[in-house]
């Protein structure tokens, strides 16, 4: 049996999902937070109607933190639990960051999707064009996804490595942002131009932090 | 097999060790001894390939690390929430090995608890999971700290048979104190920090 590059990405991604839905250790604090972030605004909002950049702003900070508490997790807490060692014995560094990044996009997308209705629901946003919405969505969460599993990946050897991912992200989450809400605004409404090419930059800032971010985490994976 | 040249190891300004030489060939064990604190696992870390030496090389005939080195050490922790099983699976998906997981719960003496969460086990057996895992490639290097702390009689028999059967097909580093543990080596190395 010779292993390879799929399989052993598959494995890394079942492991993470596996240890995550008997764990609970950052799903139920990521959507917990979600769902509160929307419950206060809605309640904040209540008596006005927010305008399309606004609630698009107010949507991002929701997708934000969610994406702060549960992604970088999933490479810190190896390092935090002690079990870094056995990947770094089992697996390849490729496999080790492509399984965790899709475990990482998967997981906020599924809160991503969980949000829009609550937004809907609660807020009151009126969605002017879903397609934009989904690829912008689409798009948003692979920027933040590859943005923050690398500088998860990149500080997770390090002293103080929940501060460093938090410094590291600054400007990553700070680009992503800026984008996504361009975006997102154009999509529940807003009457300026920019969203798909916001959509662009999202997909531009993905595929940077995608094509760099293996090579990175090769250089620190046995450091 | 494996030739570590002038090793040396720094945490911050203090050496723990230095000029560390050793070379092991197939058929042939190493004990390393050394009082808490002389850097003993450091050293089998290194020669795993887990930690980066501050000085000196190691150099080996192993292409394959995750296949042709089995490591098995206290600090080496498992994930609570899979089970005994499911590591010897994943494990083996990732080193592309078969996982012969029914054969190693029973050498290791953990049939009975294969399907239970690691984070149940007592301290003796995830050291018998961590041996099972270790040798589960059946790898040209077999890495071991301190193998039988922990362990109860049958662990340590475990142990024993495990060392004579690699023995036979590879090579051995080992940490140990333990005076029946040293016996299994015919090379020492003494760490005095």
């Amino acid at each position: 049996m010779k292993s390879d590059w799929t399989a052993e990405t598959f494995a890394v991604l079942r492991k993470e999902a596996i240890t995550e839905l008997r764990g609970r250790y950052g799903l139920y604090a990521t959507l917990l937070f979600s769902v509160m972030a929307v419950t206060a605004i809605g309640l904040a909002s209540a008596s006005t109607e927010p305008s399309p950049a606004l609630a698009a702003g107010m949507f991002w900070v929701a997708l934000l933190f969610a994406a702060v508490t549960g992604l970088a997790r999933t490479f810190l807490l190896e390092e935090e639990q002690g079990t870094g060692d056995l990947l770094r014995l089992w697996a390849k560094p490729g496999p080790v960051f492509w399984g965790k990044l899709i475990y990482n996009f998967v997981l906020i997308l599924v809160v991503s999707v969980i949000l829009v209705p609550l937004f809907v629901l609660f807020v009151g946003v009126s969605v002017a064009n879903w397609g934009l919405l989904v690829v912008a969505l689409l798009a948003g969460c692979a920027a933040l996804s590859s943005g923050i599993s690398v500088c998860g990946a990149l500080a997770a050897r390090a002293r103080g490595r929940s501060v460093l991912t938090g410094v590291l992200s600054i400007p990553v989450l700070f680009s992503v942002v800026l984008l996504g809400v361009g975006a997102v605004s154009v999509a529940f409404g807003a009457l300026v131009a920019g969203g798909w090419p916001s959509v662009a930059g999202l997909a531009g800032i993905s595929l940077v932090f995608l094509a760099a971010g293996p090579y990175l985490f090769a250089g620190v994976w046995k450091q | 097999m494996i030739e570590a040249k002038g090793l040396g190891k720094r945490f911050g300004p203090r050496w723990v060790f230095r000029r560390v030489e050793f070379r092991l060939a197939c058929g042939s064990a190493l004990v390393v001894t050394g009082p808490n604190g002389s850097g003993k696992s450091t050293l089998l870390k290194i020669a795993a390939g887990l930690e980066a030496p501050s000085e000196g090389s190691v150099e080996s005939a192993i292409t394959d690390y995750r296949s042709d080195i089995g490591y098995s050490a206290l600090d080496l922790n498992l994930y609570p929430t899979l089970t005994g099983r499911e590591h010897l699976q994943l494990a083996a998906r990732m080193r592309g090995a078969d996982a012969r997981a029914d054969e190693l719960l029973l050498r290791a003496g953990l049939t009975d608890a294969g399907d239970k969460l690691t984070g149940a086990y007592s301290t003796g057996m995830r050291a018998r999971l961590r041996l099972a895992l270790a040798i589960q490639t059946s790898p040209r290097l077999l890495i071991l700290d301190e193998p039988g702390a922990s362990m109860d009689e049958e662990g340590k028999s475990l142990v024993e048979s495990i060392v004579q059967e690699q023995r036979a097909h590879g090579a051995l580093l080992l940490a140990t104190n333990d005076a029946a543990e040293r016996r299994f080596a015919e090379y020492e190395i003494r760490l005095d920090g």
